[in-house]
Order: C-alpha cells, then structure tokens, then sequence
C-alpha cells in the first residue's frame, strides 16, 4: 500500500455556492470515502507559506478543488508547492447536472447542493485511488 | 503569410511518459501538417528574445503532459494568440488508455498519441473552415467605468450601441457582433450554459436570439440589432466563463449580417448615454434592496 | 446610503474554527448587518485574481473601505493577507478566543456546525456586528 497521502485543497470561496460544493465534497472524500488515504489542509496556509504544510504537499499527491474559473486553489498551491497531480472544478459537476440547480443559500446547503457534492466527491475519491496506484505502481 | 501560421509548442517533461507523449504528439501533427511549426520549449524558455517575431504573429497549440502545464505557462509569459490547448491526462481519460510507467512508449500508448495527434488536426480543421465561429482578436477597449461596493462595471466608449435590455451590438461593415453588457454578466453571475440560436437564422431588432444561465438564474439575449445570423461563438459551448471575463469581446455571442443597422440604432443608446442609464439602474437596485432589507429587520 | 465594511472569513478547511468563521460572516452580512456589509471571498483576496475580475476588485475595496477580518485561529491568515495587499484590517475578531469563552457550547464537527455551533455562530456574528457599528460611529 502506498505510503503517500492524497491532500485535497478546496478554494472554499464563500461569496458563492461553487466554494460549498467544493469544500462539501472535500469533507465527504476526508471523512467516508477515501479516510485513510486523504488529508484536507488549509489553502491560507498554503498562501501564508507555512513550510510544514509546504513540504508536507511536496512529498505527497495534491488534489486542488476550485469553485470557479479563477483557479484559486491552483493558482496559489503551483505558485507555492509547484505541483498538482489533479483539479477539479465544481461548476464542471454543476453544467454535468443540469438538472440539479444549486441552490444559493449556503448555510445550511441545499438539497441539490448537496447531491452535487456528493457527486463531486466521488469522483475526487476515484482520482484519489487512481494517484495512489500510480505512485504504488512507480 | 505569417499571420496565418500555426505553431505548436509541447512541454518538455522528462520523467514521466506523459512529457514523451506529449512530444510525440506535437511530432505527429506536424507530420501530418508539416505547414504546422514546432515550437522548442527549451530554447523558448533561455530567452526572451527568442521565437518573438514567430510567437507574435502565429496562432499557438499547446501541449501539456501534467498539470504542471509548463508549455501554457511558458506561453501565456508572452503575447501569444492561443488557440488550442491541451492536456495529456485529460486525453488519457477521453481516450480511456492509461499512460504507461516507462520513457519507451509501449503500443497503447502509441495509439494514444495517434488519436490525440487526429483529434488536434481535426479540431484545427474545423477552426479554420469559415462558417465555424473563431475566437476574435480581443481589442484594447477605452471604458465608463464605476465601482460600487466591491463590483467594478465598465462600457466601452465608442463603437458599441446598447440596448435597455442591457445587450449590445458593434458594427464594422455590414456585419456586428452581438453580446451582453458587463452589468448583465455581473448580475446573472457565474455563467455555466449558453444556448446559441441556429446559423442562417433571420432575425428582427429586439428578437430573443439565445439565452444564458448561470446557478441564479436564465437570461435572454435580446438582439439589438435586425438581420441574418451568420456566425455564433462556439467556444462559448466549453468557455461559458468567457462572457464573465470579457463580456465586449472573447464573450461575443452571435455574428449578424446587418439589415437595416441606420434604423436600428435610432432605438440604441451609445456608450455614454448607456452608461448613465446603467449607473440609474444600478442605483435604484441598490436603494430598493436597502429599503427591502431595513424594513426586513425591523 | 452608508459606505460598507468589508467581512473577510477565514477559509481554513482543517478546523472547526473556519466553519464557524463563515458561518458567522454570514450571518453578518446576510441578516443582522445586510446594508452595512459586504462578504469579501478570502481566497480570491489572497490570489490576486486576473486583472479584470477576482482579488483585485476584493483588494481594491479593502483599500478603500474598512475590512474586519475574522480568524479561525492563531495563524491569523486573513488579517495578514489584508495588511499585506490593501492595509491594516480595522479589526480582528478571533474565534477561537471566543470559543473559550463559551465552553458549554460544543460545536459537532466541521463540517456539521449542529445546534451548539450555530449558537457559537450566532455570538460570532453578535461581536462582528457590534464591531460594525463601532466602525460606523467612529466615522
């Protein structure tokens, strides 16, 4: 079994839905799908430079999760970690579910919101898998 | 001629076989069109000077192995026109072939080269067939501009003519380009669909031509101009977010042969009386949401 | 109409003190302070954004207009992102003191505030408000 983690960064915007959904599914991959294998760390930090956190995402896989085309998240770990192994993007899960509009209240999440999330998680927790394969198999 | 030149420029990973892929695949298209011209991302990288005259008057095709993106990153350092972009794990996945663990690419993975090397070409094929929409050249625009509480709206100076329905349309010839104001982006937010009307269609001044939705709500395109549709903006289908970045230009929607366009602006407004009609409405948005919500929490 | 306060929320994932941020921050700016705040999204801030759209519209207004940074915890994050783009924060308020202060209040969990950590929210918000209208005084 690899002895690498996989840290999940989400943007965690709050002016809009897409950081909730991000940082929804974050917590569902950390907490029931993948929680051996995953760690959540905070992108202040990140951007504060605190070299614990820096080094710690050096050594591992690192999966962005932004809520919006600015790219928060991935903008600020490539600048100060130089790598992402994945990104993911919630308004892709949204324009995937069309039918599933989010709802604009934020807490407590909407009910489509939260399918959303899950579905986004998911699909984090593939990748997860998919990234500690690859480092096993290397 | 220069102008129309296509480059390719693929990174250059070393240790993965994802950078081999992406090599290959730059080599491949340029097989196939040897009009095509290779881009070396390490020469690129050792000076400024380099490829500066090819970069500035080509079209450029990047490839990426990782999400590192050091082709992208070393692209968009300078005043390049990019056209296609992409990114090997993306293609992996699409193509459902994994990349192999060594440097010597195995016959899998060489598939996966010709079907993306394929792909790009036919992608290029379509961009240059002139009944498909191309990306417009994004020009340096003079603006109004008013920022109120965080929210920064603008309209251009000259060129455009609006409607009250907060769309607009600029003419050169007998042709315009339509889209929607940067008040009307802000206010729908984050735009996630597009819905383009069909090429070839007739349409009358204040039609609705299309519409847009973000997670608040669906708009219209209301047209403010009357004639032919002979171009819509495809890439909006895969960049929606481009009407939020830059609502007067790479957010165009539809591409108009003119009617009556003399006509048609007499119910226009030009930019300086659009902006004072927005900055009204803006205002009274604001006011009415203040009243709202005081007499909420009394 | 008055000028508004600026509200930037920690976006701290790893910890409870983040959830109760935003939570507080939303309160705030959704129901006891809705015509004298405005949210300002503190990864946007941080990142800078594109030239057109994101940080700089965040960071321009928090040149221009008071900004109350609220702190998940001892890292301060947002207080030293706002002094380092746009100027000293007019104020700080740190939640994890005032959790101390309420030790009858057991949040659940990050990610599930429940019934004790919606109260804690709630005071959050209270002393951010109170904070407001300080500011608004003092103008």
């Amino acid at each position: 079994m690899s002895k690498k983690k996989v840290y999940i960064i989400p943007c965690s915007g709050i002016g809009k839905v897409f950081g909730t959904i991000g940082r929804d599914s974050a917590y569902i991959v950390n907490n029931e799908l993948a929680n051996d294998n995953t760690l959540l760390e905070c992108l202040p930090l990140i951007v504060k430079g605190k070299k614990e956190v820096i080094e710690a995402l050096k050594k591992n896989k690192v999966i962005v999760i932004d809520g919006c085309p600015l790219m928060c998240s991935y903008n600020n770990v490539m600048e100060k970690v130089g790598k992402v192994d994945a990104q993911f993007m919630t308004t892709d899960i949204v324009k995937e579910n069309r039918d599933l509009k989010p709802e604009q209240t934020i807490i407590p999440a909407g009910e489509n919101t939260k399918i959303l999330s899950r579905k986004l998680a998911e699909q984090v927790a593939k990748k997860v898998e998919e990234l500690l394969e690859v480092d096993e198999e290397a | 001629m220069a102008e129309n030149k296509i480059c390719i420029l693929p990174c250059n990973g070393l240790d993965k076989s994802l950078g081999v892929i992406a090599r290959q695949v730059a080599l491949k298209v340029i097989e196939k069109n040897p009009k095509i011209e290779l881009i070396c991302p390490v020469l690129l990288n050792t000076g400024e000077d380099n490829y500066e005259n090819l970069i500035k008057s080509s079209k450029l095709i990047l490839i990426d192995g990782c999400m590192t993106r050091c082709a992208t990153k070393l692209a968009e350092k300078r005043d390049s026109k990019i056209i296609m972009k992409i990114l090997i794990p993306d293609m992996s996945k699409k193509f459902k072939i994994k990349p192999c663990k060594t440097l010597t690419l195995d016959e899998q993975n060489e598939k996966l080269v010709d079907l993306i090397s394929d792909l790009v070409v036919e992608e290029l094929n379509k961009f240059e067939e002139k009944k498909v929409s191309v990306s417009r050249e994004i020009e340096k625009l003079d603006y109004f501009d008013i920022t109120i509480d965080k929210y920064y709206f603008r309209v251009p100076k000259v060129g455009y003519f609006f409607n009250e329905n907060d769309c607009w349309i600029k003419s050169e010839a007998k042709k315009a380009l339509v889209g929607i104001t940067d008040y009307l982006q802000n206010a729908a937010s984050d735009i996630l669909f597009v819905d383009l009307p069909d090429i070839g269609k007739e349409i009358e001044q204040f039609d609705d031509v299309g519409s847009f939705e973000s997670s608040k709500t669906v708009l219209q395109l209301i047209s403010p101009g009357s004639g032919k549709i002979i171009a819509v903006n495809k890439d909006l289908r895969d960049h929606p977010e481009y009407v939020n970045q830059d609502p007067y230009g790479k957010g165009w929607f539809i591409e108009l042969e003119l009617k009556n366009f003399e006509e048609d602006k007499e119910l226009l407004m030009d930019g300086p009386n659009y902006f004072e009609y927005m900055k009204n409405k803006i205002m009274k948005e604001k006011n009415h949401l203040y009243q709202l919500k005081s007499e909420k929490n009394v | 109409m008055k000028n508004k306060v600026g509200i930037i929320a920690c976006s701290g994932e790893n910890l409870i003190g983040g959830t109760l941020s935003r939570a507080a921050a939303r309160i705030v700016v959704e129901k006891l302070r809705p015509n004298e705040t405005i949210v300002l999204c503190q990864p946007l801030f941080a990142a800078g954004g594109l030239e057109r759209h994101g940080g700089q519209e965040e960071r321009n207004f928090a040149k221009e207009h008071p900004t109350i940074t609220i702190e998940g915890c001892e890292e301060e994050c947002s207080k030293i992102a706002v002094e380092r783009y746009s100027g000293p924060a007019a104020a700080t308020i740190r939640v994890d003191e005032i959790i101390k202060k309420h030790p009858e209040l057991k949040p659940k969990s990050r990610e599930d505030l429940g019934e004790d950590g919606m109260k804690l929210a709630q005071i959050i918000a209270v002393e951010i408000a109170k904070k407001v209208d300080e500011l608004f005084k003092s103008r």
